[in-house]
């Protein structure tokens, strides 16, 4: 591989290349900023995900405590049922206070549905309180998005974007090599 | 209306770690800790009137029921911000100073003379809501099931907890 003819970019009329340097600022400025965006969208949905998780998982302990005290399994079963419309919550599991396993719900065994290849879930675990005594704990297993997923929802935007700038550099560029 | 049954499987295993402290009397019997397993989770789940935090829950028992004894191993425990205060009583004079009184099988009278001092009346068998009480538990074999007559708890000022109404094997309403 050769090394980059510099003659040929100074060979280019001023105008083109004031106007090659202004676009390559812009694009860089885009994609900063659209990476900032991600990042931005990234930690915002991770902290308004860890709430929705954390309240989901107290109003669940809250509902499932009479059923561990009484050992309802079919009451708890119900209560851990209760996130099957929740997407991002793959399965959720309900312990008595010795740890020994009360009720689990998974969603593809109960819906039917196989749940997608998203990698490892991750734990939030939560007390089951009566009274202020922990009467059992509860586990989630949840998959927020991943930065992945926020990149690629966002990518036909930030591709759109590109080759709008592209075309109007290249109408630019047309113009004053024309000139 | 039908409501779903709920069946209650515990087992003696199960109510003995409910209660949390082995049982000390020497006459508590499988069932009986069972019952006072099940008395105490439901105590959990009501509220009283006038409840506050600095009085003791009063649980009369009436003397000579065959579930007494295991009730004793409630003493102390934590119903909320109340201890329970276990006693025994006949009954006699109603039930005063009591928050809730446990009657065994009884019938109508008793279960009238224990709601004139009593606030939360508990006993056995399926016909005990029929007759007035609150909170009737019904043993079949080695389940125990519980019946809540939501009307008796009004008339009572006493309210149950929705959590533990839907674990009821019936509501009378």
């Amino acid at each position: 591989m050769g090394r980059f003819d510099y003659s040929r970019i100074n060979a280019l009329p001023f105008r083109l290349k004031l106007n090659l340097l202004t676009g390559l600022t812009a694009a860089i400025a885009l994609l900063l900023s659209c990476l900032g965006l991600i990042f931005l969208q990234y930690y915002n949905e991770q902290q308004e995900t860890k709430l929705r998780h954390d309240q989901i998982a107290s109003v669940i302990s809250a509902n499932v405590g009479a059923a561990l005290l009484f050992l309802d399994k079919d009451a708890a079963d119900e209560n851990l049922a209760s996130v099957a419309q929740v997407e991002d919550i793959h399965w959720i599991q309900l312990f008595d206070a010795t740890g020994q396993k009360f009720a689990r719900y998974t969603k593809s065994e109960k819906n039917g549905h196989a749940l997608p290849n998203t990698g490892a879930d991750s734990k939030i675990s939560s007390p089951v309180l009566v009274d202020g005594d922990v009467v059992g704990t509860l586990e989630m297993g949840v998959h927020p998005r991943t930065i992945a997923d926020i990149a690629a929802e966002s990518s036909i935007t930030a591709l759109m974007l590109f080759l709008a700038c592209l075309n109007l550099l290249k109408l630019k560029v047309t113009e004053i090599c024309n000139n | 209306m039908h409501k779903i049954i709920l069946r209650i499987t515990c087992g003696f295993i199960g109510s003995a770690a409910l209660i949390g402290t082995p049982v000390a009397h020497a006459q508590a019997s499988p069932s009986g800790n069972l019952k006072a397993a099940i008395i105490y989770n439901i105590l959990r789940f009501v509220d009283f009137p006038d409840g506050n935090s600095s009085s003791n829950l009063n649980l009369c028992v009436k003397r000579g029921v065959a579930s007494g004894s295991s009730l004793f191993s409630l003493q102390g425990k934590s119903a909320g911000p109340r201890k329970i205060s276990v006693s025994f009583t006949d009954l006699s004079r109603g039930a005063d100073n009591c928050d809730v009184v446990y009657l065994g099988q009884s019938d109508a009278s008793e279960i009238s003379r224990a709601k004139s001092g009593g606030v939360l009346i508990i006993g056995d068998g399926s016909g005990f809501l029929r007759s007035g009480g609150t909170v009737g538990l019904i043993t079949t074999g080695k389940q125990t099931r519980f019946e809540i007559s939501l009307k008796a708890a009004r008339q009572s000022d006493v309210t149950i907890s929705s959590k533990l109404l839907r674990l009821a094997s019936r509501v009378v309403r």
